[in-house]
């Protein structure tokens, strides 16, 4: 009965302590988290992939974050969907930049024709088949027989085509700097330019379509403006740069190793 | 009995009650600090002598972000910032400084009100807010299957039209004679007669043979009045003469591949893009209603009829 009072006061400092031992750790916790967060944020994007810590840091905010923002246009498994002209992600083909942290990161914080003047805006494809193909210079729309020919051209940068006269009136036209000036942005050697988004028409990667004759015959008659919306104001810096870091592990990597 | 067991208890557990009070009192005012100092200095929007993790420099409060600093620093050197030395580092970081410190008095000296270019570019990013908001956010299916019914005639195929399309100039002969030479001509299409025959024989010109042609080119080349009457035709018919200020155009069509409506998996690209366009200038228009509407605009008698 006397040690009553005192045993209720150790009682007491055990709970103090404890409380203020819990107190400690969470301030560590916090400090560390926030260190953590920092280093992620100042290291040069690139070389998170190769420090594990950095990486699982990012791959664990990264799929959240796809699957919440990304998923709709380019789908679970990143691969896109040729019939609304969305990449696929998961493959070592990209549209724009080589793939690298730096480069996928400023493609989610601007986007591509997003609206936002920092953003991939450089030029899309003309719609060959109307009275006005272009809309920042002018460029004189193609005769159906035209595209046509130039279909022929492009099928047979993959696959020889029988009608060799085709293929040599659309090589014309493709090459033609009055006329479809195609070279202009897919090159002369028709490779594509990843600097403005301008597909390589040589290999089987398509960015609309299955490369049959008939969708590359509606991307020249109508064009293509694929977007991508600008994230810088509606995600953290952290977010954008775990998405960029998972988007590079999945698919971009690849082409750089 | 009670009185001595309540002083004994009393006495000492108010001695220890004000001393532990004092003690929690002081730790929570110390914790209650420690919180309020981080959320002070780590709020946005609040002074900070701190650079953020995601920044490279603040500049009067303004951020610099990294990822923009990576992006110049690339763009400028052709080189990736791994392989970029610390003195072009430094540079672009100099020239960045140097761009937000013009920025920053250019808003001081109200370049928006009084310089043409910033005007301009200030209600460009406007529309392209719009287009930035359009982008953000995804229509589903079956919105765009209703846009697509509600403007059928925009999704079909091209048509395309081929015609020879001949011409007899002012200036050969009198108008009678001009008239009787097209009954002319067009009888003698519409017998068959070859085209280069009749061009030959009649004196004519054609403007252009181009073959085939897309309707659109075809309105161009031919003018309205001239492409209403050649849609209007089968292949291998002849058009009425057209009298026009340079002469008499006759057209004999030979190819009429009239507009084929396209189902919603062909069109559908270009429905997900018009779907988008349309987003867009409705965000436009709703952005300049509320703009309107909150404003007071005043105009002078003598444009009162001004309407938006």
């Amino acid at each position: 009965m006397g040690n009553g009072p005192q045993v209720g006061t150790v009682k007491r400092l055990i709970v103090a302590a404890g409380l203020l031992l819990i107190l400690a750790v969470a301030g560590v916790l916090i400090a560390q988290a926030r260190a953590q967060r920092a280093r992620f944020l100042m290291a040069p994007a690139d070389t998170i992939p190769s420090d594990p810590g950095l990486l699982s840091y990012a791959m664990a905010r990264g799929a959240p974050a796809y699957a919440e923002h990304c998923v709709a246009c380019h789908g679970d498994e990143m691969q896109g969907d040729p019939e609304r002209a969305v990449p696929n992600l998961a493959d070592d083909d990209w549209l724009y930049g080589t793939g690298r942290v730096t480069e996928i990161e400023h493609v989610i914080l601007y986007g591509i024709r997003s609206g936002n003047s920092r953003g991939w805006d450089l030029a899309h494809m003309p719609a060959y088949a109307t009275a006005h193909p272009y809309n920042l210079y002018a460029i004189a729309p193609l005769a159906p027989g035209e595209i046509d020919d130039v279909t022929t051209y492009v099928l047979s940068l993959q696959h020889p085509q029988a009608d060799t006269a085709a293929v040599e009136r659309g090589r014309h036209v493709f090459h033609d700097t009055s006329k479809g000036n195609c070279t202009d942005c897919h090159g002369s050697d028709a490779k594509g330019d990843s600097a403005i988004g301008a597909p390589d028409l040589t290999d089987r990667t398509w960015l609309r379509g299955d490369g049959s004759r008939q969708t590359i015959e509606d991307s020249i008659s109508h064009g293509l403006a694929g977007r991508c919306p600008a994230w810088s104001a509606e995600l953290s810096p952290v977010t954008i740069r775990a998405l960029a870091v998972y988007v590079h592990m999945k698919g971009g990597r690849r082409k750089l190793e | 009995m009670n009185d001595s067991i309540a002083d004994r208890v009393r006495a000492p557990a108010s001695q220890v009650s004000t001393t532990r009070s004092m003690v929690l009192c002081a730790i929570g005012a110390v914790i209650g600090l420690i919180i309020a100092g981080i959320g002070l200095f780590s709020a946005r929007g609040t002074a900070t002598n701190n650079v953020p993790p995601e920044d490279i420099a603040l500049v009067n409060q303004r951020p610099v972000l990294r990822s923009d600093f990576v992006t110049q620093l690339e763009s400028e050197t052709g080189e990736t910032f791994e392989q970029a030395t610390r003195a072009e580092k430094l540079k672009v970081l100099d020239e960045m400084i140097r761009e937000e410190l013009l920025v920053q008095r250019g808003l001081e000296l109200d370049f928006a009100e009084t310089d043409q270019a910033t005007r301009n570019a200030l209600a460009t990013a406007m529309d392209q807010q719009a287009l930035a908001e359009a982008t953000t956010s995804q229509p589903t299916e079956q919105q765009l299957r209703d846009f697509y019914q509600k403007h059928p005639a925009r999704y079909a195929s091209d048509g395309i039209l081929t015609v020879r399309h001949l011409v007899i100039p002012v200036g050969t002969g009198t108008p009678e004679q001009r008239a009787q030479k097209a009954r002319d001509v067009v009888n003698a299409l519409r017998a068959n007669t070859a085209v280069e025959q009749v061009i030959s024989r009649y004196g004519l010109t054609e403007p252009r043979n181009d073959g085939d042609e897309f309707y659109f080119a075809a309105k161009i080349h031919l003018g309205d009045a001239l492409f209403a009457q050649a849609v209007k035709l089968e292949p291998g018919q002849v058009s009425e003469p057209d009298q026009q200020p340079d002469g008499i155009h006759i057209v004999k069509v030979l190819q009429d591949k009239a507009p084929v409506p396209l189902t919603f998996e062909r069109a559908r690209l270009q429905v997900l893009t018009d779907y988008k366009n349309a987003q867009q200038e409705r965000l436009m228009a709703a952005t300049m209603k509320f703009l309107r509407e909150r404003s007071k605009i005043l105009i002078a008698t003598d444009y009162a009829d001004y309407k938006p």
